[in-house]
C-alpha cells in the first residue's frame, strides 16, 4: 500500500502549483484551472484519508465534489463569457469592478 | 354646631292632575324656544310670530283653568338624583300664589307677543327673537312654580340670561351691549347672595325644599334670633339675591340702562317676568325674614322707592322714566314685605305688572311711530339720528292716537293711585300696612311712612310730567325740521295687533278686576287667599285720604309747570340733575370702592411680578451658562471620544482599502496568505497544547 504522505506531497504539490497559476497568470482561464487544481488537490487529500473509513465516506464525498466542481465550472465559464462580451478582454488586470 | 348635615328622610309624592298639566304649561314655552330657534331662519316671520303668540295664549287659558280648579296647596316631590347615600329631591308646589303668578305672567307674555307681532315685524334680527322671548317666560314660569331652591335658582340664571340676550338684542348698538353686560354683571353679583343662601340653608336642614324647610323653621325664634344666626343670615342672602333682580336701591342701576332693549321687552321685563321674580322668591321665603333683616329690607325699599322716582323727574327719555317708576314701586313692594305684609306685596306686584305693561306697551306705540316717522325720512334718503325716545321731540299726540292715549290716561291713573283703579286699591293697602307697623313699634319708623307719602307725590309729578310732555302740546320734532309737519298730519293710529294687547291691558287696570268695592282691596275675587287679608285697614281710612291729596297737588304742580310749555325743556344744570344723570354716583361709588382698589391692586401686582420676572430672568442666564459649559464639555470630551474610536477604525479600514484595488487575484492572495496564518496559529497551538 501506498503511504499516506505520498497523497499529501502530490496534493501539496497541486496545491502550490494551483495557487501560483491562480495568483500569477494575467488571463482568466487560466485562472480557472487553477482553481480545478486546488479543487483536486482538497480531492486527493479526501480519497487518501477516506481510505481509513470504513465506510468510505471520504471517496463518496470526493465523487459529490467532483459533480458540483464540473457544475460549478460551467457556472464559472458562463460568467467569463459575460465578462468578455460586456468588457471584451479576458484580462484580470482590466476585471476591476469589485471594487465598487 | 354638629358637622355632620342633619338627615332628612323625604318622602316623594307623586303629582296629580293640576301639577301635570302646570308641569306642561311649563314646557309649552320651553319646546316654543328649542322648536323656533333651530327652525327660525327657515319659517316665514308671520308663522314665527304667530306660532309664539297662540302658544302663549293655549298657556294663558291653561293657567287659567289651573287657577280656578286649585282649591289647595298641590306638593309634589321627585327623586332627582343622589350622590352616595344623599338623595336630593326636586319639586314643585301649586298654591293660589303661584297660579296666581302665572295668570299674571301668561298674560302679560300673551298680550307682549301679541303686540311683537307687529311691533318686531320690521326690525333687524328677527329670527332670534320669539325664541327668546319664550325662554324668558319658560324660565319664569320655573321660578313661579319650582319649590325647590336648587332649581330655582337654575331658572333665575336662566331668566338673568334670556333678559341679557334680549336687553342686548339690538346688540350692534353700543349701548344696548354695554346695558346687556351691566344687567348681568349686576345680577350675577347679587346672585353669589343666592348659592350663599342654599349653601347655608342646606347646611342647616340638609334639604332645598322649601315646604321642608318652611315646616322645621320657626318664624316665632327667628324674630327674636341673635343676628348671626344662619337661618337670619340665609333670610339676609335670599334679599340680597333679590336686590339684583328686583332693582334695589344699590344695584338698581343696571334697570335704566336695560331700556335699551326693544319696547315689549321692557313690558315684559318689568311687568311679568325679571323684576316680579325677585318680589315672588321673596315672598315665598319670607317665613326666614328675621326682625333685623325686616327693617333692613323695609329701609332700601324706602330708599329705593324715593330716590329714583326723584331722578325721573330729571328725565327725558320716555322709557327710562318709566324704569325709573318701576324700580321706585319694587320699593314700595318691598317695603311691604319688610313689614310683613305679604298679601299687599303680592297684591301690588299684580296690578302693577298690567299697568306696567300697559304703560309701556302705549309709550312704545309713540315711539314706533316716531320711529316710522324716521324711517320714512331716511327712505327719501334725508338721515336724521334724533332719538326716538326723548320726550323733547314729542308732544301732541292725543290727537293723533286717542286709543294709545286713553289706554297711557287709564293706566297712568292706575300707577299715580287714583280712585277706581287698580293702582289705589295695592298702593293703599301697602301704605296703610306701613301706618300699622309704625304705631306698633313708632321711632324713627314714622320717617319711612313720611318719606313713602311723598314718594307718592313724586311718582304723580313725574308720570304727570310724562303724560303733558308726550300727550299734549305741540309737536316739537316739527319746530326742529319742518318736514315732519306733514308727516304727523298724515299720522294715524297704530295697528290692531298693537291697540288690542294696549286696551286688553288697560281695562286690566279698572277697580273691577280686582276688588269690587272701587275704595277697598277686601271684596277681591280671582285672586283668592293670596290677596289682601281681612283684618288688614279696617278703621284707617285717612292714610288713602293723605296720600290722594298728595296726589292731586303734586298733580295740580306738575300741570302749573309742563301743560303746554316750551321753556321747560331746558338742561338744568343744577344738583339735582347731575344726581339723576349719574344715578347718584352710585356706579362711581362702586368705581371708587371695588374696581379703584382692584386695579391699583392690579398695579402694584404687575409691579412684583416685574420683579419676579426679573429673578427668573437671572436663573434663566445661570442656566444658560451652565448649559454653555456642558456644550463644551460635550463637544470635546464626549464628543472627542467618539471621534477617536471611530478615527481607529476608519484608519485600520483605509490601512487595508489600500490593498484591495478590485482584483481578483489580490484577494485571493489576502485569502491565502490569511488561511496560511490561521494554519500556522492551529499548528502552535497544538503543539503549545
Amino acid at each position: 500500500m501506498i503511504p499516506i504522505s505520498y497523497y499529501i506531497t502530490v496534493s501539496v504539490l497541486l496545491f502550490g502549483i494551483g495557487s501560483a497559476i491562480v495568483l500569477t497568470r494575467r488571463n482568466i482561464l487560466y485562472v480557472l484551472m487553477g482553481i480545478e487544481l486546488i479543487f483536486n488537490a482538497a480531492n486527493i487529500n479526501l480519497v487518501a484519508f477516506g481510505q481509513y473509513d470504513r465506510n468510505l465516506n471520504g471517496q463518496l464525498f470526493t465523487m459529490l465534489i467532483i459533480t458540483i466542481a464540473a457544475a460549478e465550472s460551467v457556472v464559472a465559464l458562463s460568467i467569463i463569457i459575460l465578462l468578455f462580451k460586456k468588457l471584451n478582454s479576458v484580462d484580470l488586470a482590466e476585471i476591476k469592478n469589485l471594487k465598487e | 354646631m354638629n358637622p355632620e348635615l342633619p338627615h332628612i328622610v323625604i318622602q316623594t309624592i307623586s303629582p296629580d292632575g293640576i301639577s301635570r298639566l302646570a308641569l306642561a304649561i311649563f314646557f309649552m314655552p320651553l319646546i316654543t324656544f328649542f322648536v323656533l330657534f333651530f327652525t327660525g331662519k327657515h319659517l316665514p316671520a308671520a308663522i314665527r310670530s304667530w306660532l309664539a303668540a297662540v302658544v302663549m295664549g293655549i298657556m294663558f287659558v291653561l293657567s287659567l283653568y289651573i287657577h280656578i280648579q286649585t282649591k289647595s296647596e298641590h306638593l309634589s316631590i321627585w327623586n332627582w338624583f343622589h350622590i352616595g347615600t344623599i338623595q336630593f329631591t326636586t319639586s314643585m308646589l301649586i298654591s293660589g300664589y303661584s297660579t296666581t303668578m302665572m295668570v299674571i305672567a301668561t298674560f302679560v307674555s300673551f298680550m307682549v307677543h301679541l303686540y311683537s307681532i307687529q311691533y318686531m315685524k320690521e326690525r333687524r334680527n328677527h329670527p332670534k327673537y320669539f325664541p327668546y322671548l319664550a325662554l324668558f317666560v319658560s324660565s319664569m314660569i320655573g321660578i313661579i312654580v319650582s319649590d325647590n331652591l336648587i332649581i330655582t335658582f337654575i331658572f333665575w340664571e336662566l331668566v338673568g340670561l334670556s333678559s341679557f340676550l334680549l336687553i342686548g338684542f339690538w346688540y350692534e348698538k353700543d349701548a344696548a351691549a354695554a346695558a346687556a353686560k351691566k344687567a348681568f354683571m349686576y345680577n350675577k353679583f347679587a346672585d353669589l347672595a343666592f348659592i350663599i343662601a342654599i349653601m347655608i340653608l342646606y347646611t342647616v336642614y340638609g334639604t332645598t325644599e322649601l315646604s321642608i324647610i318652611k315646616a322645621h323653621t320657626n318664624t316665632e325664634v327667628l324674630l327674636h334670633a341673635s343676628i348671626y344666626s344662619l337661618p337670619v343670615l340665609a333670610g339676609f342672602a335670599i334679599w340680597f339675591a333679590t336686590v339684583g333682580k328686583s332693582a334695589q336701591f344699590p344695584l338698581y342701576v343696571w334697570l335704566p340702562d336695560a331700556m335699551a332693549g326693544p319696547t315689549p321687552v321692557s313690558a315684559l321685563l318689568h311687568a311679568a317676568t325679571m323684576v316680579a321674580a325677585g318680589v315672588y322668591l321673596l315672598l315665598k321665603t319670607a317665613f326666614l325674614l328675621g326682625g333685623w333683616v325686616s327693617n333692613c329690607i323695609v329701609i332700601i325699599g324706602c330708599i329705593t322707592a324715593l330716590l329714583p322716582a326723584i331722578q325721573a323727574i330729571r328725565t327725558f327719555d320716555s322709557k327710562k322714566v318709566l324704569a325709573f317708576s318701576t324700580v321706585s314701586q319694587l320699593g314700595f313692594m318691598m317695603m311691604a314685605v319688610g313689614v310683613g305684609a305679604l298679601d299687599a306685596a303680592f297684591f301690588h306686584l299684580a296690578t302693577h305688572a298690567f299697568f306696567k305693561a300697559c304703560l309701556f306697551l302705549s309709550v312704545g306705540a309713540v315711539i314706533h311711530a316716531m320711529h316710522h316717522m324716521q324711517q320714512h325720512r331716511f327712505s327719501h334718503g334725508y338721515y336724521d339720528p334724533f332719538d326716538t325716545l326723548d320726550m323733547r321731540l314729542m308732544g301732541g299726540f292725543r290727537k293723533k292716537m286717542p286709543l294709545t292715549f286713553v289706554a297711557y290716561i287709564v293706566s297712568y291713573a292706575a300707577l299715580i293711585g287714583l280712585p277706581l283703579f287698580s293702582g289705589f286699591l295695592s298702593k293703599d293697602a301697602i301704605l296703610v300696612s306701613l301706618y300699622q307697623w309704625c304705631t306698633e313699634h313708632g321711632s324713627w319708623r314714622w320717617l319711612i311712612l313720611a318719606s313713602a307719602l311723598s314718594t307718592v307725590a313724586v311718582t304723580t309729578f313725574y308720570m304727570t310730567r310724562q303724560l303733558f310732555l308726550i300727550f299734549f302740546g305741540e309737536f316739537r320734532l316739527e319746530q326742529k325740521d319742518a318736514a315732519y309737519k306733514k308727516l304727523f298730519t298724515e299720522l294715524k293710529e297704530s295697528d290692531w295687533l298693537i291697540n288690542i294687547p294696549v286696551i286688553l291691558l288697560a281695562v286690566m287696570s279698572f277697580w273691577f278686576f280686582f276688588s269690587l268695592n272701587p275704595l277697598h282691596a277686601q271684596t277681591g275675587w280671582w285672586m283668592k287667599e293670596s290677596f289682601v287679608s281681612v283684618q288688614l285697614h279696617t278703621s284707617v281710612w285717612f292714610i288713602p285720604l293723605i296720600a290722594f291729596v298728595c296726589t292731586c297737588i303734586a298733580f295740580l304742580f306738575a300741570a302749573k309747570n309742563y301743560y303746554n310749555k316750551s321753556d321747560v325743556f331746558e338742561h338744568k344744570n343744577d344738583l339735582l340733575t347731575s344726581l339723576s344723570e349719574h344715578n347718584y354716583y352710585i356706579e362711581r361709588g362702586i368705581d371708587l370702592a371695588f374696581i379703584q382698589p382692584v386695579m391699583r391692586l392690579s398695579t402694584g401686582m404687575f409691579i412684583v411680578d416685574k420683579y419676579i420676572d426679573k429673578l427668573i430672568h437671572l436663573k434663566v442666564y445661570f442656566f444658560i451658562v451652565l448649559s454653555q459649559a456642558a456644550n463644551l464639555w460635550d463637544i470635546f470630551v464626549v464628543d472627542g471620544l467618539v471621534h477617536l474610536v471611530a478615527g481607529i477604525s476608519r484608519s485600520i479600514g483605509s490601512f487595508f482599502r489600500k490593498y484591495l484595488k478590485g482584483e481578483v487575484q489580490g484577494y485571493f492572495y489576502f485569502t491565502l496568505v490569511a488561511f496560511i496564518l490561521v494554519l500556522l496559529w492551529f499548528v502552535w497551538y497544538q503543539t503549545a497544547a
